[in-house]
This record gives C-alpha cells, structure tokens and sequence, in this order.
C-alpha cells in the first residue's frame, strides 16, 4: 500500500493537501442522490464512486441527467437527498479549488486577452504566479503565437483548447470533463488524449461525459451509464462489455438457419451479425451454422460500447 | 472584502473601463456638454457684444431727449432713415411729440434679427429711462436706485425663526447632492451590470465561472466591480464639473459648503441604495435571455432610481406627510426621500433609524434570494424566466 499527499491548492502563501491512503482511495463517492426540479425528477437514487487517479466516463443520452449530475458534484445545484463527498468531505471552497471543469458549451470573454484569462481564472483558484505555467501550457497546445492576441482571435478548436488550459492550469485533483473532444481535429484529440493520461499517471482523477464510445472504451477505466435519470449501467468498462455477451461476424452462402441462444441477429443475406449471450459456446454455434451454410468467415467479438449504448438506451 | 469576490471585481472594473463606450462615455459626454455650453456661451457672448457696438440714431420728436454713448440724434425721420440706409447706425428710435402721454415709439432697423434682441430692447428702455428721470429732475442718487432697484439680501429661517447660517444653507446641497449621485450610479452601474451578466448569459459562460467561486462570490465581484466602475465615472464627470464651476460665478454659491452629519448619512443611505438597486438588477439580468432584454430590464431599473423625483413636487410641499413616511420605509425608494426630507426638516430619529434598519433587512434578505435566482438564471438559456421559474430559483437548494 502506498501513501501518498496530493497537493489540492497552491496559493502565494500556503499549500493545502489532503492525505490519501492509497491511489486507488476513493476521491468522490455518491450515495442515493435525488434531484428533481419541480415535479421532475431528474436524478433518482445515483450511487457511485470514483477513484484517484481513474478515467471515468459518464455515458448517457441526451436528458439523461449528466449536466444535473455534473452541476452536482460542482456544489451548483445541492441535492434534495442523499450525499456528496469529494475527499471524503461535503463540498467546500477547498475543494472547489481542487476541481478542474471543461464545460460542453459556453464561450469565454472575447474581449480580453488569453494570457490575461488564464491570469484571471488562475487567481480565481488562488494563484498568483503562473506566467512559466502559462508559456508551458500554450506550447503544448500550440497556442504560442496567441499568448497576447484576444479571444475573439482564435478559431472554435483555439478557443476549446484554451478552455482545456484553464480547466488543468491549477492542477487540478479532479478533472472533469464535459465533451473534451468536441470541435477539436484529430491532432489535438490525440494531443489532448495523452495530456489526461500523463494526469492520470500522476494522480489525478478524470471524470469524462462523452458521447464518443470509441473514446470511452479507450480511455476509461469504469463508466456510469444514466438513462432517464437512473443508473443502467455502472461497472468496469471489460465487466460490463462481458455482461452483454458477444457480437459474432458471420459470412456465408446458403439459408441461415433458426439459431438458439442467439440474442439478436442482424442479417443482410450472405453477411450477419449475431449477438449471443456471454455463456454461449460459441464452437457448438459454428458448427451448428458450418453444417447448414457454407461460412467463410465466422468472428468473435466483445461488443462495442457503441453497441451497448444503442441497446441500452432502446430498452 | 477579499478574495475571489475581489478578483472578480478588479477583472470586471478593468475590463469594462478600457471599453471605447465606457472611455467615450466617461470623457465624451462631459467634453460634448462643454462644446455645446460653450457654443451658446461664445454665441450668447457674439450676440451682447454685437449689441455693445451697435449704435442707434434717435429724433427727439418730444424735445426732452439728450445724446448718449452709442446715441446719435438726428433732426428727422428723413435723415435718420438715410444714415440707417447708409449703414452709419444699426437702428433709428423715433421719438414722437405724444411720447410722455403715449409711452410709445418707433423703431427702425435694417436687422430684422435685431427686433426680438433682449439687448437692443433693453438698451433702448434704459436710455429712455435715463432721459425721463433727467427730464423730472430726479436726483442722480435716486435716479440709481429706480434704474437699479433690487439687490437682495435673502436671509433663510429656520423653524424657530432664527436665520441659518451660510453653512448650513450650503449643507443642503451636500446630501441634495449625494442622493442625486445615486440616482446617477444606478443608472451607469445598471446599464454596465445588465450588460457584463447579459453577455456572460448568452455566451453561455455562467456555468464555468461557477466552477471557480460561487454564486454568492461571482454576485459579489460583480456589483463591486460595477460600483467601481460607476464610481470612477461619476468621479470624472463630477471633476470636471467642479473645475468648470470653479471656473465660473457660480463658485460663490458653494464657497461655504462644509460637511456636516448629513453628508455622513447620506453616504450610508448611498452605499445601502446602491446594493439594493445592484442586488436587484443583477437578479433582473440573470433572469433575461439576451443582452438585449437585460437592457430592456435596465431600463426599467433606471425609472425605478429616478421614481422618487415624480414625488418631489408633494416632498419639497410637505415633507412629512404619511404618505413621504411611508415612502421613507419602501427599501427603494427610502434613500432619495429621507435624506430629501432631513435637508427639509426635522426628521424623527426613530423614522431614520426605521427606514435604515428596513434597508439593511431588505438587501439582506434580497442578497441571499438574488445569489439563488442568480445561479439559476445564469444557467436557464434560451427562454425568459417568469414568476413562476423565480420562484422554483429561489426554492431550488
């Protein structure tokens, strides 16, 4: 077991932390959260946890409840029931400190400088010298060239990438991150991409909402799926992809026969795509197939999460 | 304060006052308002001087008239008219036989902008006024005082009939002064706060900033930040306005201004007003969907500021009529009608102490609903929050 100190706060004065036992300690842990606005019941019952030094990802449909969810832990709406504990504790300026955010939407004061942004959002988590930061940041997101120039300057994915800067500029414990990939082209995703995993190798937490799978089963560790409000899916991202059995590619010539313990199929003549159950013995299925059609391909895979999604969200 | 809520404050203050409207505003208003002082000044000016150069032709038809400076006689209409057409004199002023019956005369003038001149008329009615009072043999003495009759002493009672002295006349003006500063506030600091929430609204922003502080801080920041703003325009129009008045005859009036226990109070009445109106207009600015509602709001905010003149002809009538009481107790309109009514007369010491403590109460009842309606509102977009959704804010924890 390792202990360790995480250093949530640096001010011109003093240095906070907040002890840590272990790095797989759980940094923000929610129980039986209820919101509703008025006869609406927009979150009910959400249980979950989250560890230091985890990705984990917030997956849900439009409406779900993850912008509520995310305000949430942000202390901008309390709940009507049931706890948040970021460290342990109830929410505080302290901790506030220790969260970085990337919202989804919303643009920054075109008016001002970028430099003079990051000045000011960094005194806002009680900074005061960040100009060596601030130069190291803007060159890794090659924004260099923009340190002086004003807001209303830079492109859409200029404007993203400054946002990315002010959410990580304090370092924070907790990131979290809402659509980080959106409006960015493939370079800066990647570039971004490594930049959360060098977070996460030093510690510290990634909450990301996405609706991009394929980055989801990348990057996360463990995933919350809401739905209407309630938890349908919450796991480890192998357990869950296990839970939903296997999607099998098969191409063939001949009738597809009737199959049992199939799911699901999804059949365009000489190609199908079958989902079986995870206890499915999937040698006893080709051999069932191989001695009605002619296979020329048969391939066993876990199910995507965009697969998942889609399955879960009809139901 | 400290803090966020003071970071806050000075990006705000420093941002809005490198805006070319707020620069224009502050330095422009003031200089066009010299340009257009000074225009009817140099023109008003360019009129009297005309009128000192002109010069008149007179026919004494009465025979008791004496020649004068700028006065040149002349035997008859005929002559006189010739001279005028001539371009020798500006106007010819016939005097008829009748005139001591009559009062009347005739004056010719190839000016027609000259008829209506002040200057001329009284020219001509002061130097007929010197040839009548010399054509009764008026001492020269008294002959001063009719053409020069009243130069008053105006000596103010107070309510026991003792005159007040110059001080205490000038300390009127100090709070009169100060309420009128916050009326003035109100409307720059409302303009800028309607416009700063509003944009930060539509760009969608609120929800970041509320990632850094609070809404109770971030509503802090802001109405400092926007009072400071005011302040220092307020302060630049307010010194160039005292150097022009300096510059002016009108430095005497305020020659004995002094402090007194009234300006203090009218600084706490001024601060207190301040944060109501601020509270209350940022509330206003969360709850539109667009900068350009939250200046429709702005406007209404801006009538509510000045609402208490509409009852300054009742006030300065009766100042302690129930209904100014009354008035001395609504949170809003409570600082412009007290501090206008102790400049008037002897106010209650329980009424003042009444109307602050309602005050204090108000801002600090509103200050916590207005940081929960301010917090919503910045993050309900696209649509125009009603009474209904104020109160959902102010219940939603």
């Amino acid at each position: 077991m390792i202990s360790g100190r995480i250093p949530l706060i640096r001010t011109g004065h003093n240095t906070m932390t907040i002890t840590q036992d272990d790095p797989g300690t759980t940094v923000l842990s929610i129980e039986h959260l209820t919101k509703s606005f008025d006869t609406r019941t927009v979150l009910e019952n959400i249980s979950f946890s989250v560890g230091r030094g985890e990705v984990f990802g917030l997956l849900g449909p439009n409406g779900a409840g993850k912008t509520t969810l995310i305000r949430m832990i942000l202390d901008i709406f309390r709940p009507d029931t049931g706890t948040i504990a970021l460290f342990g504790r109830t929410f505080s300026d302290d901790i506030r400190d220790a969260i970085g955010y990337l919202p989804e939407e919303g643009s920054l004061d075109k008016e001002i400088g970028v430099a003079e942004c990051i000045r000011y959002f960094a005194m806002l988590k009680h900074m005061d010298s960040i100009d060596a930061r601030t130069d190291a940041w803007l060159e890794r997101l090659s924004l260099t060239g923009y340190r002086d120039r004003k807001i209303q300057d830079l492109s859409k994915g200029m404007h993203r990438r400054l946002q990315f800067i002010l959410a990580v500029i304090h370092e924070p414990a907790v990131l979290i991150l809402d659509e980080p990939f959106s409006g960015l082209d493939p370079l800066n995703i990647k570039i971004l991409k490594d930049i959360l995993l060098e977070l996460r190798a030093k510690g510290t937490t990634v909450i990301m909402s996405t609706h991009q799978m394929d980055e989801v089963e990348r990057m996360c560790d463990r995933i919350l799926m809401l739905n209407a409000g309630t938890v349908v899916l919450y796991g480890r991202l192998d357990e869950i992809r296990q839970e939903f059995g296997l999607s099998i590619e098969v191409r063939y010539e001949g009738r597809l026969p009737h199959l049992d313990n199939v799911v699901s199929i999804s059949d365009s003549g000489n190609a199908a795509e079958l989902v079986v159950a995870k206890e499915t013995d999937t040698r006893d299925l080709l051999l069932t197939l191989a001695a009605q059609v002619a296979i020329r391909k048969f391939e066993i895979k876990q199910r995507s999460m965009n697969e998942i999604f889609l399955e879960v969200c009809r139901r | 304060m400290t803090g966020k809520p003071l970071v806050i404050a000075r990006f705000e203050f420093l941002k809005t006052i490198r805006r070319k409207g707020f620069i224009l505003g502050t330095l422009g208003l003031p200089l066009l308002m010299i340009v257009i002082v000074g225009i009817s000044l140099y023109t008003g000016t360019g009129i009297g001087a005309g009128m000192a150069n002109q010069t008149a032709g007179y026919v004494d038809g009465a025979g008791f008239v004496q020649a004068a400076p700028g006065f040149v006689p002349y035997p008859d209409p005929a002559s006189g008219t010739e001279a005028l057409l001539a371009g020798k004199i500006d106007t010819l002023v016939v005097v008829p036989p009748d005139y001591i019956r009559n009062g009347t005369l005739t004056i010719y003038t190839t000016d027609a902008s000259l008829l209506g001149s002040t200057g001329s008329s009284r020219a001509v009615q002061a130097f007929m006024a010197e040839n009548l009072l010399r054509y009764e043999n008026v001492p020269d003495e008294a002959a001063r005082t009719i053409l020069s009759p009243a130069d008053p002493s105006v000596i103010v009672l107070d309510e026991s009939g003792n005159p007040k002295g110059s001080q205490e006349i000038a300390g009127f003006l100090l709070p009169f002064a100060m309420t009128m500063v916050l009326a003035l506030g109100i409307l720059t600091s409302s303009g800028y706060l309607m416009q700063g929430i509003g944009e930060e609204k539509e760009s969608r922003r609120g929800e970041f900033l509320l990632s850094y502080c609070s809404a109770e801080e971030l509503l802090a920041g802001k109405i400092v930040g926007y009072a400071a703003v005011s302040l220092l325009q307020i302060a630049v129009w307010t010194a160039i306005a005292l150097v022009a008045v300096a510059a002016s005859p009108l430095a005497v009036i305020f020659s004995g201004l002094q402090v007194t226990w009234l300006a203090g109070l009218a600084v706490v009445y001024l601060v207190l007003g301040y944060l109501l109106f601020s509270v209350s207009i940022a509330c206003a600015a969360s709850l539109a969907p667009s900068v350009r509602e939250a200046q429709q709001v702005s406007a209404i905010f801006s009538m509510f500021a000045v609402f208490p003149l509409v009852f300054l002809q009742f006030l300065l009538a009766d100042p302690n009529s129930p209904a100014m009481q009354v008035l001395t107790y609504f949170p809003y309109t409570a600082p412009f009608i007290t501090m206008v009514r102790l400049t008037l007369v002897s106010v209650p010491p329980y009424e003042i102490v009444l109307s602050m403590a309602i005050l204090v109460v108000s801002i600090a009842i509103l200050t916590r609903l207005a940081a929960r309606i301010f917090r919503m509102g910045m993050l309900t977009y696209g649509k125009r929050a009603g009474i209904r959704d104020v109160w959902r804010f102010i219940r939603t924890p």
